[in-house]
């Protein structure tokens, strides 16, 4: 479970968050939507301490911090908690798109070469990029870049993955393989929070959704309540320019 | 050009290639390479502001970037004695020509580092990893590839700036041709001919470098 109480951030005096209140269950998938500039990656970037936040505090599972004092050793044991999917995939471009995988294990578990090399094979079968363990990062188009990514954060069986807008940087046509290698991770357990535009996506694959303006929650609820009953005026409004798209 | 100086450079030629083998190459290697440890401990307590270290390195920098570096080698050679430290002409030559080299190549490596994209420290942060974790597995080679082309620069600056440890007493290339010179009053066709040796070895390193750029660029991908 994650729980969230309180989280500000400021950026000098532009106040990004505004004290967010959150709770997600294990096995839930939540999505983050809202305009741009409404705090939404800020919000899943003080997940894994990304960024640090003014004040509040955060737990997932038995892992919590409290922004006001935290220090290097509870920063790190917070991270190993959680993986992220950033928005431009980030691939360690010096490692080949195996090692990119087996690297974080072997780092961060102390995995040795031989299982993680297993468990890397695995993934990249289940992402569909077996025969790409060889190739390096800069070799591979957008999609596949990212499902990379994707595999690497699944290896690390974290308690929660966080996705940054993971198919705003990509061609159109490569979307959907993002979003369905996506929507095909199932676990009991593991939480999923996405940051995205594709609200189609968010209305089918989410089991909460909440909607996040200047820095506050204007709307949550289920995927069925926000998208197809939202209550403010301010939800209707941004929802609609998504219909008419 | 006459069969004289033919002859002139036929029987000199290896009287000025021995010391080179001999001297100019395992200095400027030595050099570099110690110069290149200096150059990465100097950055990395720079980008990662380490305390007190941090000050040391950039003062260390300055003073090596910004003061000649013959000026630096007779400090060594010919001014240490004065206070009691005695070094070897050659010993003299390394320390001067590693702390020469080190200081640009710090910079060189310190934009390097800088210049490697925040999203590749911050998926490794994400993945877990402490700072020198992500230093050493992604940032920092990353940040070496990158600065190739600069740190040949450098390195095939060393080559020629040996010549001027001649002025230490070590008997490297351009000693040794200074000698012949005095001997046999060729000017010109000798000290051409040790520039072009120079120029051989300098022509070795480009092409060293070009292979390890080919290479890296096949494996990883132009980036």
């Amino acid at each position: 479970m994650i729980q969230l109480k309180q989280i500000t951030k400021s950026f000098g005096s532009h106040r990004i968050l505004k004290g967010i209140d959150l709770q997600v269950e294990d096995g839930q998938t939540l999505a983050i939507i809202g305009p741009s500039g409404s705090g939404k990656s800020t919000l899943l970037r003080c997940l894994n301490l990304l960024e640090k936040p003014d004040g509040g505090i955060v737990q997932i599972g038995a892992h919590r911090y409290d922004s006001s004092h935290i220090t290097k050793e509870e920063m790190l044991e917070f991270r190993r908690a959680t993986a992220m999917v950033f928005q431009g995939f980030n691939l360690f471009a010096n490692q080949s798109v195996i090692n990119n995988i087996i690297l974080p294990l072997r780092v961060r578990k102390k995995c040795d070469k031989e299982k993680g090399r297993e468990i890397a094979l695995r993934l990249l079968k289940q992402v569909g990029l077996a025969d790409k363990a060889d190739a390096y990062p800069s070799q591979l188009s957008g999609g596949q870049q990212q499902r990379v990514a994707i595999a690497r954060a699944l290896a690390l069986q974290p308690e929660v993955i966080l996705f940054d807008e993971p198919t705003s940087a990509l061609d159109p046509e490569l979307v959907n393989g993002v979003l369905d290698v996506i929507r095909s991770i199932r676990s009991e357990t593991m939480i999923k929070i996405i940051v995205t535009h594709e609200m189609s996506f968010a209305r089918d694959a989410a089991d909460a959704v909440i909607f996040l303006e200047d820095g506050q929650i204007i709307e949550q609820g289920s995927a069925h309540e926000v998208f197809d009953h939202p209550k403010q005026e301010r939800t209707k409004k941004f929802l609609q320019n998504f219909q008419r798209a | 050009m006459n069969t004289e100086v033919l002859q002139l450079w036929k029987e000199s030629f290896w009287t000025i290639l021995q010391p080179g083998l001999q001297y100019t190459i395992p200095l400027t290697l030595v050099s570099f390479g110690l110069g290149l440890l200096i150059a990465i401990l100097s950055a990395l307590c720079q980008v990662g502001n380490v305390k007190v270290f941090k000050q040391i390195f950039q003062l260390y920098v300055w003073i090596f970037r910004g003061t000649p570096l013959l000026v630096q080698l007779f400090i060594v050679f010919y001014g240490l004695p004065n206070i009691g430290i005695m070094l070897e002409a050659i010993p003299s030559a390394i320390l001067t020509f590693s702390l020469n080299v080190g200081a640009y190549a710090s910079e060189t490596i310190r934009g390097s580092i800088l210049a490697v994209d925040t999203g590749q420290k911050e998926a490794a942060y994400a993945c877990g990893f402490t700072y020198a974790q992500t230093m050493y597995h992604i940032v920092l080679p990353q940040a070496i590839k990158n600065s190739i082309p600069a740190l040949f620069n450098t390195f095939i600056g060393l080559v020629k700036d040996t010549s001027l440890a001649a002025n230490i007493t070590v008997a490297e290339m351009f000693q040794v041709t200074q000698n012949i010179v005095a001997r046999t009053y060729e000017p010109l066709w000798l000290y051409i001919e040790v520039a072009f040796i120079y120029l051989i070895f300098c022509t070795v390193l480009t092409r060293v470098q070009k292979y390890i750029e080919a290479r890296w660029n096949l494996k990883e991908g132009a980036v």
